[in-house]
């Protein structure tokens, strides 16, 4: 899979409205708001009469100060299937954390929410406790089983601090292929993420 | 309570074979009731003693057998399908729900004794073929404080033919879900001692809607009914009655699986048994007392084998008893009527699915008081059940009804029910290695996560683990309120309103995750839901041989904890094409899965008094929602609802000499919905006949 040839970067001002207020102490830039569209993560290709694995993929890497997905060990977010790792702590899964990334999911409207929480809050993989949960209406996503789909879940901003102690919030949009309004598990493309984020490079908490 | 339950045990040995049977003042005074539509009928249900209608400060809607004879209709389901305000649910078996509430919730009962042997909390009833049904009594809103446990929706009736004369009678329907449904009722009475026979076998090749999946919608199955009664005129004040009745069931069963691909066939047995019987005694013309018995027994056994590799697929054994001694007394004096009773219920569980046999027992008591003053009528009475390891439950109910005018009155009424746990709800022991996952009921559930706890085998615990081991009787206050024409020559009308608020519901979700990820589920004490809406329903006779009827049904039925979450801004779904995150309003808010907001029912009736009849009926249900799509559990979009659909029926009827001929169409405009609508077959053709032979040597009926 040409990896880079799915995604495309988009551009989205925040904060028009704002701009009345220019005159007032904090003139600080509004972030921007940045869309991955269709990040391919397919999961391990498995046989589904023995359950045995016949092709095992590797988790694809992402890195927010680059604004796209990375080889090296300078990921934040890392994907596979409907699972998502973070840059820090303990797991089972055949990939190197080398970072001090952690995540937090929260419950709210991804742009009411402008400061990262606490550190004290992150949490960080530790074996098969990941810090982004997998599971139907445990973490990001529900999966439905009479139409065999899954749906990220509305009103869930997970909180990044990333690989370097800088932070991110992020909201996953679709699982797959350019985001269809109704999506169809045996037609479109799965396991193919759009998602958008707000990252501060600067190293505070502010996410506005 | 062990002694107790000893003692009820050996009472059930001792009496093998007791017999069923019901109330007299009903037989006394239902002779007289011709077939012609509207005289009144005798109610039991919403006193437990003979009543007409306007007697009674409750409405009570009644399907008569010449209404259920007009009809294709051989089993319970396909009758209530045709009425607007109830709807059937089609989960483990095919159930009934009532004002918005789910089939637990209404007790379903054979000449005023409960059934039991209920799936997941549905009682099939396909178990209840129509062949010597009297009458079905629909008695909507809280019937706890007569019935206890499980009336909290309401209560069906199902009152069965009582023995009179001496005849034979032969029925035949057939059609392609039908081949055939043959029944035979033998009646042969003296003047003392009645007896009655009645036989009904179904065999029935199924349906299937959907043609691309392996296996029917309805697999083959076939079905026979046997039930007898007796009665005694024990001297003047004295009648003995008893009954038994028996239904054995046999239910093929096919489907695919993956993993590995594989077919998966076999049978599902289910076997019940019904014994009752009652004595009445009028000490006076004052004082009346009946001694009720009834005994019944479920039996289902499932055996599931994988054709190719020919491993067990399922094997499941399922035995439940239920033993209920009652008394019951009636007193009257002018214009009072006090009933008093008390009596006990004693049930047995065994399963592969509980650790041990379960078994639990308890007293109760009811009174009831009729009143009738002038233009007022009034109805209260109350029941308390004495449970012992759940709470302990007082029932009261009060109904009122004032008579303005001679066709005019209106009245209302207050009342609570509850539901216990079921046994399922607090015993049950079950794991699902394929897929992963354990049940266990609310008293089980403390036990087993304390060892799983020593063994360091839980990751986490996902509720409040205080509420664990605490299970409660689910609880609700209901008022109703209606206004009832009564013109002459059969035009009448009623509009009913209605409103149920139900807390500690008891919901089923995961408590704690082990840590090989596997979920545990349990059962808690969680939701507050309501229902209200308004029942229209009309009967207006367009000349002597055409009538026409109709009804209609508006339901709002939610979740409190929704609604609360609404107000607080923190239910959300995302905009499926501009993938913007929103808040949901009250307005986007659909409430409870599997309601319909409107239900709406029209029917033509033609009898030419020659001995022909017809009719014409089409029911229409609106949009309900059947699961969450968007992820946020809540029934809020387009693409989460079944469409509105309608169902269409005609028949027609011929009397002559001893036979009735029937020829009719079910679901004349073929709607069918596999996924959701299972238990809807599609266009169903049928014809039939009764014939009847009567030893008295007079034909007519």
């Amino acid at each position: 899979m040409t990896k880079n040839t799915f995604w495309v970067l988009t551009l989205v001002a925040l904060g028009f409205a704002a701009c009345k207020k220019e005159e007032t102490v904090t003139p600080s830039e509004p972030l921007t708001v940045e869309t991955i569209n269709n990040l391919f993560a397919p999961n391990d290709e498995i046989n589904r009469e023995t359950g045995e694995i016949i092709k095992e993929n590797n988790f694809v890497k992402f890195s927010f100060s680059a604004k796209d997905t990375v080889s090296d060990d300078s990921w934040d977010l890392a994907f596979k299937g409907t699972k998502i790792l973070v840059n820090g702590g303990t797991g089972s899964e055949n990939i190197t954390r080398t970072g001090h990334a952690g995540a937090i999911i929260k419950d709210g409207i991804f742009e009411e929410m402008l400061t990262a929480p606490e550190d004290s809050e992150y949490r960080q993989d530790s074996g098969t406790d990941l810090a982004i949960p997998t599971g139907s209406n445990n973490g990001w996503y529900v999966y439905n089983d009479a139409a065999y789909l899954i749906t990220p879940i509305a009103g869930k901003v997970i909180f990044v601090r990333t690989h370097d102690d800088k932070y991110a919030k992020v909201e996953i949009l679709s699982y797959y292929k350019d985001a269809p309004a109704n999506p169809d598990a045996f037609t479109d493309q799965a396991a193919t993420f759009t998602f958008r984020y707000i990252y501060q490079e600067d190293g505070s908490k502010n996410l506005q | 309570m062990d002694a107790l339950v000893r003692q009820f045990r050996w009472f059930v040995q001792s009496i093998t074979f007791i017999l069923l049977s019901y109330n007299t003042l009903l037989h006394g005074q239902a002779d007289t009731i011709g077939m012609y539509i509207d005289e009144p009928e005798i109610i039991i249900s919403a006193t437990k003693m003979a009543r007409t209608q306007d007697q009674l400060p409750i409405p009570v809607q009644v399907i008569g057998k010449k209404e259920i004879q007009q009809t294709g209709a051989m089993r319970l389901q396909d009758i209530l399908q045709q009425q607007s305000g109830i709807n059937t649910v089609s989960l483990l078996g095919t159930g009934v729900q009532m004002q918005g509430l789910d089939p637990d919730y209404t007790q379903i009962l054979i000449d005023g004794e409960p059934l039991t042997g209920r799936s997941g909390g549905t009682l099939d009833l396909s178990r209840i073929v129509l062949g010597n049904v009297r009458q079905i009594e629909i008695l909507k809103g809280p019937a706890s404080s007569l019935y206890g446990s499980n009336a909290l929706a309401g209560v069906i009736n199902i009152i069965t033919d009582q023995p009179e004369g001496k005849s034979l009678t032969i029925r035949s329907l057939v059609s392609p879900l039908q081949l055939p449904d043959i029944q035979s009722s033998l009646q042969w009475s003296g003047k003392k001692i009645k007896t009655s026979l009645f036989a009904d076998y179904l065999k029935s090749p199924g349906y299937d809607l959907d043609q691309d999946t392996y296996g029917k919608t309805v697999e083959p199955y076939h079905q026979l009914t046997l039930h007898g009664k007796f009665s005694a005129q024990l001297g003047t004040y004295t009648k003995w009655n008893a009954s038994v009745r028996n239904v054995s069931q046999t239910q093929w069963n096919a489907y695919e699986v993956t993993a590995p691909a594989d077919i998966v066939t076999g049978n599902t047995y289910q076997k019940e048994w019904l014994a009752a019987t009652n004595l009445t005694h009028f000490w006076n013309e004052h004082l009346k007392h009946t001694y009720r018995l009834s005994y019944t027994t479920f039996n289902q056994d499932l055996l599931l084998l994988r054709q190719e590799s020919g491993n067990v697929e399922e094997n499941f054994q399922f035995y439940q008893q239920f033993l209920k001694p009652e008394w019951q007394q009636e007193l009257i004096y002018r214009n009072l009527t006090w009933h008093l009773g008390a009596g006990g219920e004693w049930e047995e569980v065994q399963s592969d699915r509980y650790e041990v046999t379960r078994r639990r027992a308890h007293p109760y008591g009811f009174t009831q008081l009729e009143w009738n003053h002038g233009a007022w009528q009034v109805l209260t009475s109350a029941r308390y059940d004495n449970y012992v390891d759940i709470a302990s439950s007082l029932s009261p109910k009060l109904s009122l009804k004032y008579q303005l005018n001679k066709a005019l009155f209106f009245g209302g009424g207050w009342g609570q029910g509850f539901k216990v746990p079921d046994f399922r709800q607090l015993y049950l022991n079950f794991a699902n290695s394929v897929a992963g996952y354990q049940v266990l009921g609310a008293v089980e559930l403390p036990t087993v996560l304390a060892a799983l706890e020593g063994q360091s085998l839980i990751d986490q615990y996902l509720v409040n683990t205080s509420q664990f081991g605490n299970i409660q009787p689910e609880r609700s206050n209901s008022g109703q309120f209606f206004i009832n024409y009564e013109g002459t020559n059969g035009n009448r009308m009623q509009i009913q309103v209605f409103r149920n608020d139900i807390r500690q519901l008891i919901e089923t979700l995961p408590v704690a995750r082990r840590t090989n990820g596997q979920l545990i589920y349990s059962y808690l004490n969680l939701d507050q839901v309501y229902t209200q809406g308004i029942e229209w329903s009309g009967s207006l006779r367009l000349s002597a041989n055409w009538q026409l009827k109709s009804s209609y049904q508006f339901l709002d039925a939610k979740d409190k904890q929704v609604l609360e979450a609404i107000d607080q801004g923190s239910v959300y779904r995302r905009n499926p094409e501009t993938l913007k995150t929103e808040r949901l309003t009250r307005k986007d808010y659909g409430g409870l899965f599997n309601r319909s907001a409107h239900q709406a029912q029209i029917q033509v009736l033609f009898d030419s008094r020659t001995g022909w009849q017809a009719q014409a009926r089409y029911t229409y249900r609106s949009r309900f929602g059947f699961a969450d799509l968007n992820g946020n559990s809540v029934l809020d979009a387009a693409n989460e609802y079944v469409p509105g659909y309608g169902v269409g029926y005609i028949s027609l009827q011929r009397y002559w000499q001893a036979w009735i001929f029937k020829a009719g169409v079910d679901n004349l405009l073929n709607y069918h919905n596999a996924t959701y609508l299972p238990q809807i077959a599609g266009i169903t053709p049928y014809l039939g006949f009764e014939y009847q032979i009567d030893f008295h040597n007079h034909n007519h009926k």
